[in-house]
């Protein structure tokens, strides 16, 4: 059952009268339920057995940690901190050693028991005594399989409010479950249709093919998963729930640490606050060397935490090397372009098409099958024109279709200026783009899997 | 929210405006009345480019043509022509594997031709997946969802909107496949390269020829697929497997069909010649080691015979003395083949005289 299926629109449609016509009182239990019966129609017992455990093992140790202090309190966040990453682990990598199946969403509830525990510990956050809203807490249905990942502080408070049915907020959910269709189908799967005959046989095509086939799976992996969040965000908000936005035009970044900001920000704030931050603060003696060995460090396990997989690892490296040249460079860079007087729009154009570009190489690697293909594609991005079957994979119409696309987005402020002007005509204008356009298969999600 | 509902609507109906009227100039959606009649007049192919034809049109056009010998089965039988059987109005009812429905759906063309124009004789084409439980088609019938349509279909309430889903949903596919065409529709839209009725029979000069039969595109019959080694068969077997899956029973309700087929004929008076095609050579030798298939045969001819018709086993190639050439593929066999078939057949294509 995905988000896009009938069978969710039927269960979401009886969650929602449930919980709007249930006492206020009762809605919380209510949508927990919900929420379990969501993860055991999409992943089975075994999901929801693995989500109750972690829901109750947190439980458990938030509430030693709260209740111990000194050693007693840091070995309680220590063994509740081993426990859930083992578990994560053993789940998916276990999985390449054993054929285990990783549970629907472990990756992402796990980390937000994991920020609880240690909310709870830094006391930045009280231990919750209600189970049942911190179970709600990580089984929350519209965030369970691809996040935001949420932080306690965030999200629980408005779990146990007594929420009001809000038309306006509804209208602005039924907004972002439009715009996230619209990304997922109309773009995403549409340029997956180019980057799955490339990636899938990289070796056939060389030149503007695989030139064309990066930038491609560059947008298709945006707009999968920026729409993925949109549409949990926007179910979210029909259920009176704010999720914290997870993308913010990623691609306008003009260094990669402002990508950083922009691109899986409830993922990557978390890398920063729970792993990177720690890191620099231990390795503060170590100057130079300490900020290069806590970027790489955070990136390569911001790479494995895709899968264990060369191309996993090389990607998040990629953006550990990215981000200490980046930081450590910094200073050079601006005394460099001063003296030039290189500066306003032009530069920021550059700085982005720069910043764009080398994104765009790490998800090329991502996306490649194996390493040997990520180095044929890098050593056969020359030669010129279109040799290969380009023309065979979309149609006329799909490649004006997406040009079209490419020069609203390019075009953004007018178009935005257009939207506030007829709200109305944009909303129908992407309707029926998702009813005509979108490409009518069953592709999942990309974040699904990790 | 009364301005997005206008807009909706309004944009809605302009989108649909734009397929139909593309797919109405190419001549993909004309009706099968005037299609038929267009093809009985002038002898159009007709070959869609965003649909498929349906077994509606294969029954209009038997009825039109008030055919002697009504051909009914899968792709397999459907370069079998008038030419060949010249002697007697024929038609060719058979409709792709996809779309025909397989034993049900045969009886239900039947059916619905003897209502207007009874054949004298049905030359019955049988392939052996129809009969297997582990095809694809089958097992949806089988199973949970295939009782709940049935149930659901014998309401009319629920089948008229089970039918307008389905609908809907199939028209949303063909304005994607018009999407997705990589051919020169458009130019299509404004000249059209050549006479035919829809896309594929302008583009391709490929369809359904007024007497039913099927005429392939050049490339396709030009094209040699190799014939394979029994360990690549079985290879081959070990993937996704929709039409040989092994199995040691065959499916009671095809039968149940076949049988259903079968004493319908009997009522109107009807010579059922069933026929079991060959296939090639280097598939054949791979396929009579399974138990399936030898049982396939007895049970089908059994069946065929008991219930009054007769029964032509042609599954092997040698039998007819044809070798891989006269094969497109390893179950598509030629017109020249088939030609052979009709000459063995001889008189079981006469009407009955009891």
């Amino acid at each position: 059952m995905s988000f896009y299926s009938l069978k969710f629109l039927a269960f979401l449609s009886v969650a929602l009268a449930a919980y709007w016509f249930a006492p206020a009182r009762r809605r919380p239990a209510l949508l927990l339920a919900f929420s379990y019966g969501f993860c055991l129609l999409v992943g089975g017992a075994r999901a929801v057995q693995t989500l109750f455990a972690v829901g109750l093992l947190s439980y458990s140790f938030a509430r030693a940690i709260d209740a111990s202090s000194g050693r007693t309190r840091s070995a309680a966040l220590f063994l509740g901190t081993l426990v859930l990453i083992v578990i994560l682990g053993c789940f998916k990598y276990g999985g390449a050693f054993r054929g285990w199946l990783l549970p629907l969403g472990l990756s992402y509830y796990v980390f937000a028991a994991l920020s609880y525990l240690i909310d709870v510990y830094l006391e930045k956050r009280p231990f919750e005594k209600d189970l049942p809203a911190l179970l709600l807490h990580l089984a929350f249905f519209p965030k369970l399989i691809q996040g935001p990942i949420e932080r306690a502080g965030d999200l629980l408070p408005q779990l146990k409010a007594e929420n009001r049915f809000d038309s306006a907020r509804a209208a602005e959910g039924g907004r972002l479950i439009l715009a996230g269709l619209f990304k997922k189908f109309v773009i995403a799967d549409r340029l997956s249709l180019l980057v799955a005959a490339v990636f899938d046989h990289v070796a056939d095509h060389r030149g503007l093919v695989l030139l064309i086939a990066v930038y491609a799976f560059t947008w298709q992996i945006y707009c999968d998963f920026a729409g993925y969040t949109d549409i949990a965000r926007g179910v979210a908000k029909l259920f009176g729930i704010e999720l914290r936005p997870n993308f913010d035009r990623p691609f306008s970044s003009t260094s990669i640490q402002e990508f950083w900001r922009r691109w899986h920000i409830s993922f990557s704030s978390w890398l920063r606050d729970y792993l990177f931050m720690p890191l620099i603060a231990a390795l503060r003696d170590y100057g130079t060397a300490g900020i290069v060995a806590a970027s790489m460090t955070t990136f390569a396990i911001a790479g494995v935490w895709h899968g264990l997989s060369w191309g996993f690892l090389v990607f998040g490296l990629l953006h550990g090397v990215y981000m200490a040249g980046s930081v450590l460079t910094l200073k050079a860079r601006d005394r460099f372009l001063r003296r030039r007087g290189w500066d306003g729009a032009a530069l920021q154009w550059t700085r982005r098409l720069i910043t764009f570009h080398m994104v765009a190489v790490s998800f090329a690697v991502f996306r490649c099958r194996s390493l040997s293909d990520a180095l044929y594609l890098f050593t056969h991005l020359g030669g010129g024109a279109v040799q290969s079957a380009f023309g065979d994979v979309l149609s006329p119409i799909e490649l004006a279709g997406l040009a079209a696309i490419l020069l609203a987005g390019l075009y953004r402020m007018p178009f935005e200026s257009f939207r506030r002007r007829n709200p109305a005509l944009v909303d129908a204008a992407l309707v029926n783009a998702v009813i005509f356009l979108g490409v009518k298969s069953d592709a999942p999600f990309i974040y699904f899997k990790f | 929210m009364i301005r997005f509902a206008g807009a909706s609507l309004l944009l809605g109906a302009c989108c649909v405006a734009f397929f139909e009227l593309a797919f109405l100039r190419l001549g993909d959606s004309l009706s099968y009345e005037r299609v038929i009649s267009l093809q009985r007049s002038q002898g159009l192919l007709y070959a869609q480019g965003f649909f498929n034809a349906r077994n509606e049109y294969k029954i209009l056009g038997a009825k039109a043509a008030k055919a002697e010998v009504l051909a009914l089965g899968s792709s397999r039988v459907m370069q079998l022509r008038q030419e060949d059987i010249p002697r007697r109005r024929f038609y060719n009812a058979a409709n792709s594997a996809s779309m025909l429905g397989e034993v049900d759906g045969m009886a239900a063309i039947l059916k619905s031709v003897v209502e207007d124009a009874v054949p004298r004789t049905v030359l019955l084409e049988l392939d052996p997946w129809l009969f297997n439980p582990n095809y694809p088609s089958n097992q949806k019938k089988a199973g949970g969802r295939g009782r709940l349509k049935r149930l659901l279909y014998e309401n009319r309430v629920s089948r008229a909107l089970l039918d307008g889903y389905w609908s809907l949903v199939w028209r949303l596919e063909s304005y994607e496949a018009l999407i997705r065409c990589g051919r020169p529709w458009l130019r299509e839209l404004a000249v059209p390269s050549g006479p035919g009725i829809g896309l594929d029979a302008r583009l391709l000069r490929t369809g359904f020829a007024s007497d039913g039969s099927f005429v392939y595109p050049r490339e396709y019959l030009e094209r040699k697929e190799p014939e394979l080694s029994a360990e690549e068969w079985e290879r081959a077997f070990q993937g996704r497997n929709v039409w040989y899956p092994e199995t040691d029973r065959l499916d009671a309700s095809a039968l149940a069909g076949l049988e259903r087929l079968m004493d319908l004929a009997r009522e109107r008076r009807i010579r059922v010649v069933g026929v079991l095609p060959p296939f090639r050579p280097d598939l054949y030798a791979v396929l009579e080691r399974r138990a399936f298939f030898r049982s396939f045969r007895t049970t089908v001819c059994e069946t065929l015979r008991r219930r009054g018709g007769e029964c032509f086993d042609f599954s092997s190639p040698a039998s007819l003395g044809l070798s891989a050439a006269d094969f497109y593929d390893e179950k598509h066999m030629n017109q020249r083949a088939w030609r052979q078939i009709v000459a063995r057949l001889g008189r079981a294509l006469e009407p009955k005289t009891d």
